[in-house]
């Protein structure tokens, strides 16, 4: 039997061309005439895919913006059209392909943005890796999709522009930001509404410019953690991680701790506005002088290692921080949001 | 009348022109769902239509129009995946036949998969025989790509149209008030509903167009389409919105 469709020649008794599936003969043949439906509940669910496929379709015909010959030169070469990527959908807008990739370059804006505004927390940080992430793509995207076909390749070129683009932010990072610095609080200070685990934006300037007060809260690097057997035995303590830390004792001064205050040439200070960390407490230690180009400061140590024995001496280094070990000095709180605002001026 | 024309043969189709039965009705063959599905898709009510059209093919597996106008209706409804299925199964009694291409060129660009659309479409147009419906498929498709020369194809398929030229003014016209083109979409439907004056999905349309442009005419287009479809929900709806717009609506227009 012939295929009315293709001309095959078919096996006698076949109901379908062997070729092209057709349907021999469609006047005897047994036919289900009525059409599938569509189940209610899958309305929304196709129509959210359905816009989702719009939203990828590109025109075809888009106006080319007006934008010089250079760059439009640039933009048809893979390799510059990746320098132009530096700044995310240049290059697809030089190239009239925008609407490509606008959700990438909105969700890339909307991560820095809020990368920046939370600049220093983890959340922060992740958002901005995520920047770095949908930048590298869409500059892997106009760049070298086209031209690149191996697997490995295309991993090998967007691994690359991670880290090209890694470099830039980084760049972009100790340039324009770098006056500023961020620490978490340690310690819980009432005064300043500042609680264990805040994040406080300090200014690497003021230490140099403005003279250091009381009550001032700088990031320095302080003593290591203080195990038993290792800082009484008159050993230097390890340089430790940078932490906020409060100005309690100036340079010249003297600093002793008496029932869980801090008396500074025998006045005693407000617990509130300067309290005393928790492994400090209970212990009446000093008098500790302050030498030149020093301060004392209060800030937090781990001190749960056993034969430790707390004097003078152990505390006086574990405590003092030079002026020109100071990183920056805290202006704000800055994460969490709702307790966002100014520090206080030191005394 | 000759002599054997009342003998039967046993002839399972029905295929054939529509015949007064001997009491003078209308004889229900295929032909004659197939007028009662036009008469409901005029009416706006594709349910119904898709019904008849299922129906003609019940007195004809092989009545091409009643396979067209069941996938047409499939998509009027939205149900795209469903039309896209039921094309190929017709396309397997009528294999490449460019209103069945361009139906499926149809139901692939509203369920956004253009590149689908694309293809079906250019497959349809090159065959021999295109009929209106395949260049208006091709507007559709080239309308979703935001081409320019869209109009070109509507107005081909008007040139080529006919008889069916209303029901061709129509479907532009549905089209563009789709696309959002209202004032190309007026004129479309303001001669359908003059060789149309009783059919209430192009007074529908029509007063659809109107009232983006902010006519006042909208509303007895909207009347009008439920004088011939009484309590039909979507023009109740329109009507009932252009009634109660606001201030800023009413004073700007649109």
């Amino acid at each position: 039997m012939r295929c009315p469709r293709c001309q095959f020649e078919n096996i006698p008794g076949q109901d379908r061309c062997l070729r092209c599936g057709s349907i021999l003969d469609v006047k005897n043949a047994v036919i289900d005439i009525h059409p599938p439906r569509m189940p209610p509940w899958k309305g929304p669910m196709r129509m959210v895919l359905r816009w989702l496929r719009l939203q990828r379709t590109i025109p075809e015909a888009v106006p080319r913006p007006r934008v010089p010959d250079f760059l439009k030169i640039m933009s048809e070469h893979a390799l510059f059209g990746c320098i132009l990527s530096i700044i995310p959908g240049l290059a697809h807008y030089v190239d009239g392909r925008f609407r490509e990739v606008r959700w990438f370059v909105l969700v890339w804006f909307l991560s820095l943005t809020a990368g920046i505004f939370i600049y220093g927390s983890n959340p922060g940080l992740l958002l901005l890796g995520l920047a770095v992430g949908i930048h590298s793509w869409i500059a892997y995207n106009y760049a070298f999709s086209k031209e690149l076909n191996e697997p490995s390749e295309k991993i090998r070129t967007l691994i690359v522009m991670l880290f090209v683009l890694g470099i830039i932010y980084t760049g972009i990072r100790n340039t324009v930001f770098r006056g500023f610095v961020f620490g978490y609080a340690d310690m819980t200070i009432p005064y300043q509404n500042i609680k264990a685990g805040d994040l406080l934006l300090a200014r690497r300037g003021l230490t140099q410019a403005a003279k250091l007060n009381r009550g001032d809260i700088v990031l320095a690097p302080v003593a290591g953690d203080i195990y038993g057997g290792y800082g009484h035995q008159g050993q230097a303590l390890r340089q430790g991680p940078i932490m906020a830390s409060e100005i309690v004792g100036l340079t010249g001064e003297q600093v002793e701790i008496v029932n869980s205050s801090f008396v500074v040439d025998g006045k005693t200070l407000d617990a509130k506005k300067y309290p005393v960390p928790e492994w400090l407490r209970g212990n009446n230690i000093g008098p500790i002088s302050v030498p030149d180009a020093s301060f004392f400061v209060s800030t937090v140590y781990n001190v749960n290692g056993h034969g430790v024995v707390l004097n003078a001496g152990l505390v006086g280094q574990a405590c003092m921080v030079r002026s020109y070990d100071i990183e920056a000095k805290a202006v704000i709180r800055w994460f969490p949001l709702a307790r966002r605002g100014f520090l206080k001026e030191g005394e | 009348m000759r002599r054997f024309s009342r003998l039967e043969f046993g002839d399972k189709g029905d295929g054939g022109a529509a015949k007064p039965a001997p009491d003078g009705e209308e004889m229900r063959n295929a032909e004659y769902f197939q007028k009662q599905a036009l008469r409901y898709q005029l009416a706006g009510d594709f349910e119904l239509a898709l019904r008849n059209y299922s129906r003609s093919l019940e007195k004809n597996s092989v009545f091409y129009p009643g396979w067209v106008g069941q996938v047409l209706m499939l998509i009027e409804l939205g149900e795209y995946k469903e039309a896209a299925v039921w094309v190929d199964k017709a396309l397997e009694m009528f294999p490449e036949h460019p209103e069945l291409l361009a139906a499926k060129a149809v139901a692939c660009a509203r369920d956004g998969r253009m590149e689908k659309a694309i293809v079906y479409s250019d497959n349809s147009i090159a065959k021999d025989n295109v009929t209106s419906a395949v260049w208006l498929a091709r507007a559709e498709v080239l309308l979703n790509r935001k081409s320019n020369i869209a109009q070109n194809c509507i107005s081909k398929a008007l040139s080529i149209a006919g008889e069916d030229g209303a029901m061709v003014k129509l479907q532009a016209g549905r089209l563009l008030n789709q696309k959002g083109d209202y004032a190309a979409a007026l004129q479309y439907l303001r001669t359908a509903s003059d060789e149309l004056p009783k059919s209430a999905l192009v007074w529908y349309e029509l007063g659809f167009a109107q009232a983006r442009l902010g006519r006042p005419e909208a509303a007895i287009s909207f009347e009008q389409a439920l004088k011939f479809h009484p309590t039909w929900p979507p023009a109740e709806e329109a009507l009932r919105k252009f009634e109660n717009r606001g201030f800023f609506t009413r004073l700007f227009g649109r």
